[in-house]
C-alpha cells in the first residue's frame, strides 16, 4: 500500500470520526434546545396575563415611539 | 396555587365542571345570537336584504370592512359569526367571502399589540414583533393570491356550495332532520319575536333590534367563553405544545390548530407564540407553523354557528363557514409547501422587525399603513375598477 493511500485512509478514519462527533454534538444541542423549550412552555400561564394588557403595551409603546419620533426630527 | 388544587381536588373537579357548564351554556347563547341576527334580517327586510349589502357588492370594500370590524373588535370568531349570521339573513355569499379574508388579517392586530409589550426590550422585542407580523404577512399574501382568483373564477364559493350541499343534501339543514340545533334554538327566538310583537313594535323595528342585540350578544359571549376557556385549557394547551416541540412542522400546524380549536381564539394562539418566541427560546422558522394552525383552527367558531341557522339561507350559511375553513386550508397548504412563497412572510417579517428595532416609526407606520392608509386607497381604487 503507498503513502499516499494510507495517508487517504487515515484522513477518511478521521473525517469519520469527526462526523460522528458533529453528530453527537447536534444530537447534544437539539436536545439542550428542547430541553430550554419545553421550559418555556411550562411558564405559559405567566404570558396569559400578557394577553389582557393590550393597553399598557400601546401606552408602553407610544412613549417609546414619542422618544424615537424626537430623536429623528429634531 | 397549584398547591391549593392538589389539596383539594374535589373542589378543583366540582369547579371545572362548573365552567364547563357555562361553557355550553354560553356555546348556546351563541347559537341563539348567531339565529338572532338571521332571523333579524328576515323580518326587516324581508327579500329586499340582498339589497341592503349592496354596499358592500365591491369585494374590496368588503375585505376592508372584514379588516377594519376584526382589527376593532379584536376577535376573528366573533366577526366570522357575525358574518355567519349576516349571509342567514341574505347577505350574499359572494359579498361574505371576502369579508372573512379580511377577518383573517383584522384579527393579526392582537399579537402585534401583544408584541408592543416588549418594545424595550431589544433583541427581544425584535424576535417578538417578528413572530407576530409573520401571521399579518402570511394573511396579507393569502389575500393577495386567493383573493383574485376568486373574483375571476369564484372556486371557493363553488367548492363551499359543493361541500355545503353534500353535507345537507341540498335543502335547508333542517329538512333534514339531522339537525337538533333548531328545536333548542327556536323557542328563545320565538320568545323575543312574541315579546318584541306584544309591546307593538313593527317587524322593521324588531328585526333591527334582533340584529343589534344578535351582535352584541356575540361579541359578549364569544369573549367569555375566549377567557372562561384560556384558565381550563392552559393545561391542554401546554400538552399540546410539549408534544409538539422538536417534531417539525406539521406538528406546529397541527399543534396550533388544535390549541385554537381549544381556546376557541386564533389570537390567544399567535398572542402566548408572541413571548416564546421574543425570549429565543423558538425561533421564527418554528413558531410561524403554530400562527398558521391557528388560521385553521379558528374556523371552528364559525362553523359551529351555521348550525343554529335553519330554513332556506341555513345551507348559505354552512357554504361560507366551510368557505372559511377551506379559504385557510388551502392558503396554509398552498403558501407552506410552496417554497419561495413560504419564505415570503419570514423575509418580510425579519426585514420589518430590523427596520422596528432601529426605529419605532416604522412600527407605527406600518400599523398605519396596514390598517388605514392602504384599505382607503384600496377602496378609492376599487371604485374604478368594479
Amino acid at each position: 500500500m503507498s503513502d499516499i493511500q494510507t495517508h487517504k485512509q487515515a484522513l477518511e478514519a478521521k473525517i469519520g470520526e469527526l462526523e460522528t462527533k458533529l453528530a453527537g454534538l447536534k444530537a447534544e444541542l437539539q436536545k439542550e434546545v428542547e430541553t430550554e423549550q419545553h421550559d418555556a412552555i411550562d411558564q405559559l400561564d405567566f404570558h396569559y396575563s400578557d394577553l389582557d394588557s393590550t393597553f399598557s403595551s400601546l401606552k408602553e409603546f407610544l412613549d417609546v415611539l414619542r422618544e424615537d419620533f424626537r430623536k429623528t426630527f429634531s | 396555587m397549584n398547591e391549593a388544587v392538589v389539596q383539594n381536588p374535589a373542589a378543583a373537579g366540582s369547579s371545572s365542571w362548573k365552567q364547563w357548564l357555562g361553557i355550553a351554556f354560553l356555546v348556546y347563547l351563541l347559537l341563539v345570537a348567531v339565529g338572532m341576527i338571521g332571523s333579524g334580517f328576515k323580518l326587516a327586510a324581508g327579500p329586499q336584504a340582498k339589497e341592503l349589502f349592496e354596499f358592500a357588492s365591491n369585494p374590496i370594500t368588503a375585505l376592508v370592512i372584514g379588516v377594519l370590524a376584526t382589527a376593532l373588535i379584536q376577535s376573528s370568531s366573533t366577526v366570522t359569526s357575525i358574518i355567519v349570521g349576516l349571509v342567514a339573513g341574505g347577505m350574499p355569499v359572494e359579498i361574505a367571502i371576502p369579508m372573512v379574508m379580511g377577518a383573517n388579517i383584522g384579527t393579526t392586530v392582537t399579537n402585534t399589540i401583544v408584541s408592543l409589550g416588549m418594545v424595550r426590550q431589544g433583541d427581544d422585542f425584535k424576535r417578538a414583533f417578528a413572530a407576530a407580523t409573520i401571521h399579518d404577512f402570511f394573511n396579507v399574501l393569502s389575500v393577495i393570491i386567493f383573493l383574485p382568483l376568486e373574483v375571476m373564477f369564484g372556486v371557493l364559493e363553488k367548492m363551499g356550495a359543493y361541500l355545503a350541499t353534500l353535507l345537507v343534501g341540498g335543502e335547508s339543514m333542517s329538512v333534514k332532520g339531522f339537525n337538533f340545533i333548531k328545536p333548542l334554538v327556536k323557542p328563545p327566538l320565538n320568545l323575543l319575536k312574541e315579546t318584541f310583537h306584544g309591546i307593538g313594535l313593527s317587524d322593521l323595528i324588531v328585526g333591527v333590534a334582533l340584529i343589534v342585540l344578535g351582535i352584541t350578544f356575540i361579541f359578549f359571549v364569544i369573549t367569555a367563553i375566549g377567557k372562561i376557556l384560556k384558565v381550563i385549557m392552559v393545561g391542554k394547551a401546554k400538552d399540546i405544545l410539549h408534544n409538539a416541540v422538536g417534531r417539525g412542522p406539521i406538528s406546529g400546524i397541527t399543534s396550533g390548530t388544535l390549541i385554537t380549536v381549544l381556546v376557541q381564539s386564533s389570537s390567544t394562539t399567535t398572542s402566548l407564540i408572541v413571548p416564546l418566541a421574543g425570549s429565543g427560546v423558538f425561533n421564527l422558522r418554528q413558531v410561524y407553523p403554530f400562527t398558521l394552525g391557528a388560521n385553521i383552527g379558528t374556523t371552528i367558531t364559525a362553523l359551529l354557528a351555521a348550525t343554529a341557522i335553519t330554513g332556506v339561507n341555513a345551507i348559505f350559511a354552512l357554504q361560507i363557514a366551510l368557505i372559511h375553513f377551506l379559504y385557510n386550508l388551502i392558503g396554509v397548504l398552498v403558501i407552506y409547501t410552496i417554497p419561495p412563497l413560504r419564505d415570503i412572510p419570514i423575509r418580510a417579517a425579519e426585514l420589518l422587525s430590523t427596520l422596528a428595532q432601529r426605529n419605532k416609526l416604522y412600527v407605527a407606520g406600518y400599523m398605519l399603513l396596514v390598517f388605514v392608509i392602504i384599505p382607503l386607497i384600496l377602496i378609492g381604487t376599487s371604485e374604478l375598477l368594479f
